[in-house]
């Protein structure tokens, strides 16, 4: 293959996965070897944000082909330099090894890109996010445009509800809905916020857009606040995502030099002014009312609703909050028309939705997917499957108040509805894949005792209730459950949902009400049998050594940290149980082949186990 | 009307009802509540009052629910009542539960009629507020007499670090009304929600102590605990009192209701009053909430009357006291006799006081310590309509704007402070002018910080909306006069104007800048001011008051009382003259004045309820009562007549002020003194109306002697020094200077650089 080597641009990943593959020096890197050999007039390296595969990071598109680096080193600059930019000859190396073992040089042919549908995502690794030229260029700021000269603002709500656009950050609401009460609100001073309080672990879109395509959510900040009559709008960032806060903060000086915020925008009578406000990491403050709380500088506690936000929200103000995918789908709408939006996606929620896919996945990143589309095209076709070759067991949805589902769920479609029905949630779009070694009841305990740490305290149900039910978890999971811990689980999952304030408490007991309803017989096992299925749970597993295949070498008793394992050079090792502390470090020192170390279930010998495989 | 259905019954109700429960209250249908307060706005933690409402998702809190006309409400369903005992159970395994589960409660509490002392509160056999519980209440309505869910104690010691109150957060049950009274009513906000998940407590802001932390000890979040984790320290186990009895406070100008609890004829325990009464409304400040019980059950009160023989103070009884006494004012000429009054005595005791000065001995020698400031504020707002501009702190509703002169008084008057940071709950901005501390600066939309003698300019240029202010930026000065220059405003007038250059003139322009329907809240910092200046007990005001120089007033006077009435000695003269010596007999009523200057006088007479340094000097010593040991009448600052009851006996053989005055004018052979009830002297006191006269004030502009004397914050009570006698407030009032940190320029970046650099620096030490 020879290329075209007279403009070669180089879009470098500075996403935060890729980030902190060290993609920054690469960048440093490739500009300075660039300047050294003066290809500065044809070559140029651009920073982008996130391109979506971060299972491949640190990685580099090459434009316009279309070629894709992917775990470029900072080794390969040179070779890259050298090879690519003089010689005109790609690197075959660093293209992506598809599935069945294929170099893949281009991204458009990756299954991972090729299966997605990619709108809200779209600029998101082919601009410079510091940019607003390479945004207007592809089209950027002409919803705005359009929303201010030729719609009223009543339009822009009509236009947004005939859209069929709903709420991404999780619950779905109508956005256009949302809109038009708080439109309709009969006040002189409205607030739009963007909700950029993005803190489901695992969860990156948010900051992925932010960081990739700043302008979009800026474009769609400002048609929000037209739409309802605003003339100052906030962003909340939570500080430990530095990147997006300096991102935005770098579009927000930008847009207001270059007159698309501040005063007379497009010449028009409307002003906009937007702030930036920092969080300091709660993860209550996400739900809407806690978030306003925020802003005004008070403990972020969710209050009461009735009165919602559209009625008085912000210092008493009439207020729309709404999530980034939200605002970015607004600009895409008022840009392309609503009949284009409603196209995509399903009868009754229209658009695309976004998932950080991650977990015991193959293809790690961000998946961006038509509403409606099931499981196993995100899992298995776009994610490539499960990793090492496991099994699939069960996935996540939700962030820590989704629900997790199993392998019959796989062909339902994703959206609010169907996700909900099943007792899981669309959440903000975090989406964790697990495997056959998962421990439900371990997943279980795992996300509700974030939940349980991120309770704002203020209500009694989520603040105590949780940690009964955490207490629960953990008396099944280290083989102390009794029978009626099952019902007794069900119980207090009925009072903090019914019983607690805000979402977070509502939406808590999801985790453990899915897994009961759809891994009973996993509890069941821990409960009964005292055994994890999974062999996950440390109280229930213990390790032997299988004097047949243990060949003396050693390699346990070297690593052993508690001294545990007996045995002279030449001699069968064995475990002295009473002093083993179950870390699984001889389980991964014994040679693979040898395979002497045995993870079992505690009560069982290993003589029965043996049988049991036989 | 609109109407709603509660439990199927039909229900109207007036819109000004907000909540569902609200309405149901007032219906008379109960709905448990933990987290609610009638003072703080809806909470919606504690999940007691959920209801089911129809069209409505899920359960919903009755107290943050507006209720709407048809709306459909149902309060006690099967599935409510099961939810509410489950959340109710997830309650209490915080909370010390061993009564609850205890086979022999009923019992129990049948046997022991009192709670326990304990170090540590394990149930409510040993809770100091076990008879006061809201929770247990809610637990004996809903039916919890077991727990399904195993106890989670919260093992967090006991806080006994800060002075007057104990806080033992394992009974916490978080429905943050502490937090709340504190930041939303009382505008301090020293305490707040701290961590999250289980881990939630109510703690100061990084976990300092109160003293740091900027709390002014005003017992509010102790009023509002619905547990007993808050409880003031001295009088947490006292018990049942055998009665409770609300009278006035009278150790500042705003005369608080107070709610005395007595038992075994001892002041126990001090509370704020009724919610409804004003002017507090249920709103203490340390003084009132802390002090009172040891102030009065002092162990060194004066308790008999003694006459000084051979140079020892001996104990007689009162007739040779009050007969001596008589003896010393008799003999010696009127000119050279000066009588001291008391801001703390009753208006009727002050009353009897200067009429006896003025009538039996013949001399308008009369003043107290701190009369100044009252009288110019009686002086200069004598006319009619300026006079009607002092108001109640209820009028800060119908103002614009605030402005504070001269006075922190978010120290000296926290319940001013709470009516006002109320107001600015409400959108007023309040404006200070004069060093204060810094909760009133926080506070303050704009803060002048200058000294007292520059008052009078920048009002003056304020009060003409000029722009140009001398020594103030323009940016400033522009945001003054945006907050200033609309509608009408209140005025905070504090002592330390009487160090202005000119108070008369400074005090003239405030009202002016006040605007045509402006107030004035003058803020007296010692007690019973305004009434003791109405009895007329100045060297220059009669009863009424009435001012001397005005010929009318007078002469209506000396035709009552048939003497010839000129001036008197202020307190500041009177000091001068005995300097010189040209001082014979001084009766002296209150010990906080100091004895300096006064030391060559020769017969001095006591009365008091406090020994003092004047008891060394004094020939005749009379024990008198303390103020919750008489009837009487206080004026407060807003010019309210507020009553004084008697709620103990005095000690020993002590009387009350005004029976003193009686028996010695008796003694005297003096006419007009046959009351037999305090009720009398009031009626004859009230019945004199303010005679003021117009261009006729009694104008003392002679500058030196407007020096007041007590510009710091340091309460005193007839000889007794408050903080010297308290341990605990001297501990607070000595903790004052140091939580007014400099203002500092870092910003947070380069404290967080410090930080770390002082951690580098850490690291390669060791």
């Amino acid at each position: 293959m020879t290329l075209n080597t007279d403009r070669i641009e180089l879009l470098v990943c500075l996403g935060t996965g890729c980030e902190s593959a060290k993609s920054s020096i690469i960048y440093q890197h490739l500009i300075e070897a660039i300047d050294k050999k003066k290809l500065g007039d044809r070559v140029e390296v651009k920073r982008i944000g996130c391109h979506g595969f971060c299972q491949q990071g640190p990685v580099i598109a090459v434009e316009p082909e279309g070629l894709f680096y992917c775990q470029v080193q900072e080794s390969d600059v040179n070779e890259i330099v050298e090879s690519h930019l003089i010689g005109g000859k790609p690197i075959e190396r660093l293209f992506y090894n598809g599935p069945s073992g294929e170099k893949i040089p281009h991204y458009k042919d990756i299954p991972f890109y090729s299966k997605q549908q990619r709108v809200v995502l779209k600029n998101s690794g082919h601009i410079d996010p510091a940019n607003i030229d390479d945004y207007i260029e592809v089209g950027g700021y002409r919803g705005l445009e359009r929303a201010l000269k030729n719609l009223a603002p009543e339009e822009v709500v009509e236009e947004i509800m005939k859209s069929g656009l709903r709420g991404r950050g999780g619950a779905g609401f109508p956005t256009g809905l949302k809109w038009k009460l708080c439109r309709n609100s009969p006040d002189n001073k409205k607030y739009a916020i963007c909700n950029a309080d993005e803190g489901d672990p695992g969860a990156f879109m948010d900051a992925a857009i932010l960081i990739a395509d700043p302008f979009a959510v800026l474009e769609g900040l400002s048609i929000a606040a037209y739409a309802i009559g605003a003339n100052e709008a906030y962003i909340y960032f939570r500080r430990e995502k530095p990147a997006a806060i300096a991102s935005i903060r770098r579009a927000l000086k930008v847009s207001y030099e270059r007159g698309f915020l501040g005063k007379n925008i497009f010449g028009t009578n409307f002003s906009l002014e937007i702030h930036t406000v920092e969080g300091a990491g709660a993860f209550v403050c996400g739900e809407e009312t806690a978030l306003m709380a925020s802003i005004e500088g008070r403990r972020g506690m969710p209050r009461p609703r009735p009165p919602f936000p559209a009625e008085s929200g912000l210092w008493g103000k009439p207020t729309v909050i709404n999530n980034v995918k939200s605002l970015a789908s607004v600009s895409i709408i008022l840009r392309e028309g609503w009949e284009w939006f409603k196209a995509i996606g399903t009868e009754g929620t229209s658009g695309t939705a976004i998932f950080s896919l991650t977990g015991k996945i193959v293809n790690t990143g961000l998946v961006e997917i038509p509403m409606g589309s099931t499981l196993r095209h995100i899992i298995f076709d776009i994610g490539g499957g499960v990793k090492n070759g496991k099994t699939f067991k069960a996935v996540q949805t939700g962030g820590p108040a989704g629900g997790c589902l199993p392998i019959e769920k796989l062909d339902m479609p994703v959206d609010f509805d169907s996700l909900r029905a099943v007792g899981a949630i669309m959440g903000s779009g975090g989406m964790i894949v697990m495997d056959e070694t998962t421990c439900m009841v371990d997943v279980a305990h795992y996300f509700l005792s974030f939940t349980q740490a991120e309770s704002c305290g203020k209500c009694t149900p989520c603040r105590v209730g949780t940690l009964q039910m955490l207490n629960i978890l953990d008396k099944i999971r280290s083989g102390r459950g009794e029978g009626g811990d099952i019902e007794r689980l069900y119980e207090l999952c009925d009072t903090v949902t019914g019983g607690s304030l805000c979402g977070l408490g509502q939406n808590a007991p999801n985790p453990v009400l899915t897994t009961l309803q759809y891994f009973r017989d996993e509890y069941e096992a821990h409960i009964k049998d005292k055994s994890c299925p999974a062999m996950v749970c440390r109280e229930m597993v213990k390790f032997t050594i299988d004097p047949k295949k243990c060949i003396a070498c050693g390699a346990c008793k070297r690593i052993c940290p508690s001294g545990a394992v007996q045995g002279e050079p030449k001699q069968f090792h064995s475990i002295r149980q009473e002093l083993c502390i179950k870390c699984g470090a001889c389980y991964e020192a014994c040679p693979p082949k040898v395979g002497a170390v045995v993870k079992m279930p505690a009560h069982k010998s290993l003589v029965e186990v043996k049988e049991e495989a036989a | 009307m609109p109407i709603a259905f509660i439990n199927g019954q039909k229900i109207q109700y007036s819109e000004k009802d907000r909540t569902i429960l609200d309405v149901s209250r007032l219906a008379g249908i109960y709905i448990p509540t933990l987290c609610d307060h009638n003072e703080l706005e809806a909470f919606g933690g504690c999940r007691m009052c959920l209801v089911e409402v129809e069209g409505m998702r899920g359960y919903v809190p009755a107290c943050a629910t507006v209720i709407k006309d048809g709306m459909v409400i149902k309060t006690e369903t099967e599935k409510l009542a099961t939810l509410k005992k489950r959340i109710l159970q997830l309650l209490m395994i915080e909370h010390p539960t061993a009564c609850l589960v205890c086979d022999i409660h009923d019992e129990c509490f049948r046997f022991r009629p009192q709670m326990q002392k304990s170090g540590k509160i394990t149930g409510c056999y040993t809770c100091p507020k076990r008879d006061k519980c809201e929770l247990s209440k809610v637990v004996t309505y809903l039916g919890i007499t077991d727990l399904d869910y195993e106890p989670e104690y919260k093992k967090i010691s006991v806080e006994r670090d800060d002075p007057f109150f104990d806080r033992d957060y394992n009974l916490c049950i978080l429905c943050a009304r502490c937090v709340r009274v504190c930041e939303d009513v009382r505008g301090t906000g020293a305490i707040t929600l701290a961590k999250r998940g289980h881990e939630t407590r109510v703690d100061t802001a990084f976990g300092v102590s109160h003293l740091e932390s900027g709390c002014w000890f005003c017992g509010a979040c102790i009023d509002v605990c619905s547990t007993g984790a808050l409880c003031p320290r001295k009088t947490k186990w006292t018990g049942v009192p055998d009665s409770s009895i609300e009278t006035t406070c009278v150790l500042c100008g705003i005369g608080c209701q107070v709610e005395l609890d007595v038992k075994f004829k001892k002041i126990m325990g001090s509370f704020p009053g009724n919610t409804a009464n004003p002017p507090n409304y249920h709103h203490l400040c340390v003084l009132g909430r802390f002090c009172i019980p040891s102030l009065i059950n002092a162990s060194d009160r004066l308790k008999y009357p003694t006459i000084r023989k051979l140079g020892v103070n001996v104990p007689v009884p009162w007739q040779e006291a009050i007969n001596e006494a008589a003896c010393l004012l008799k003999e010696t000429p009127a000119s050279k006799v000066a009588f001291i009054g008391s801001p703390h005595l009753s208006s009727e005791s002050a009353y009897l006081f200067q009429k006896l000065a003025r009538t039996a001995i013949g001399t308008s020698n009369v003043d107290f310590r701190g009369s100044d400031f009252p009288a110019l504020i009686y002086q200069e707002l004598s006319d009619e309509t300026d006079f009607t501009r002092i108001q109640t702190l209820d009028h800060l509703g119908s103002v614009d704007w605030v402005i504070s002169v001269g006075g922190d008084f978010v120290k000296t008057h926290q319940v001013v402070a709470k009516a006002v940071s109320m107001a600015i709950r409400r959108g007023l901005q309040l404006v200070t002018i004069g060093r204060a501390g810094l909760n009133q600066r926080r506070l303050s939309s704009v803060y002048i910080d200058v000294e007292p003698n520059e008052f009078l300019p920048i009002i003056s240029k304020l009060a003409d909306k000029d722009a140009k202010i001398p020594g103030i930026s323009a940016d400033t000065t522009a945001k003054l006069l945006s907050v200033v220059s609309q509608g009408n405003g209140a005025i905070l007038v504090g002592n330390r104007i009487m160090e202005s250059s000119d108070p008369y003139k400074c005090l003239r322009e405030l009202v002016r800048l006040a605007g045509e329907h402006g107030v004035i809240f003058p803020l007296y910092n010692l007690g019973n001011e305004a009434g003791a200046v109405r009895a007329g007990l100045r060297p220059d005001f009669l009863p009424g008051p009435s001012s001397i120089t005005v010929e009318e007033a007078r002469l209506k006077f000396e035709k009552e009382w048939g003497k010839h009435i000129i001036s008197g000695l202020t307190l500041k003269e009177m000091r001068d003259k005995a300097i010189n010596g040209e001082l014979d007999v001084l009766y002296v009523t209150d010990g906080s004045v100091p004895v300096k200057g006064f030391e060559r006088v020769s017969k001095i007479i006591y009365q008091s309820p406090y020994p003092s340094p004047w008891l060394n000097l004094a020939s005749v010593i009379l024990p008198s009562a303390c103020f919750v040991e008489e009837d009487g009448t206080f004026v407060n600052q807003e010019l309210r007549i507020l009553k004084l009851k008697q709620v103990v006996p005095p000690p020993g053989l002590a009387k009350q002020d005004w029976a003193i005055f009686i028996e010695l004018a008796h003694s005297l052979r003096a006419d007009g003194f046959a009351h037999k009830s305090v009720d009398k002297v009031w009626k004859e006191l009230a019945c004199y109306a303010r005679i003021m006269g117009v261009g006729g004030q009694a104008r003392r502009v002679s500058g030196s002697h407007l020096a007041i004397e007590e510009n710091e914050w340091y309460p005193r009570y007839r000889g007794a020094t408050l903080a010297e006698r308290i341990a605990d407030l001297a501990i607070f009032i000595r903790a004052l200077p140091k939580r007014e940190p400099s203002v500092s320029t870092e910003t947070l970046d380069d404290v967080v650089k410090r930080i770390k650099q002082h951690q580098a620096a850490l690291k390669e030490g060791t």
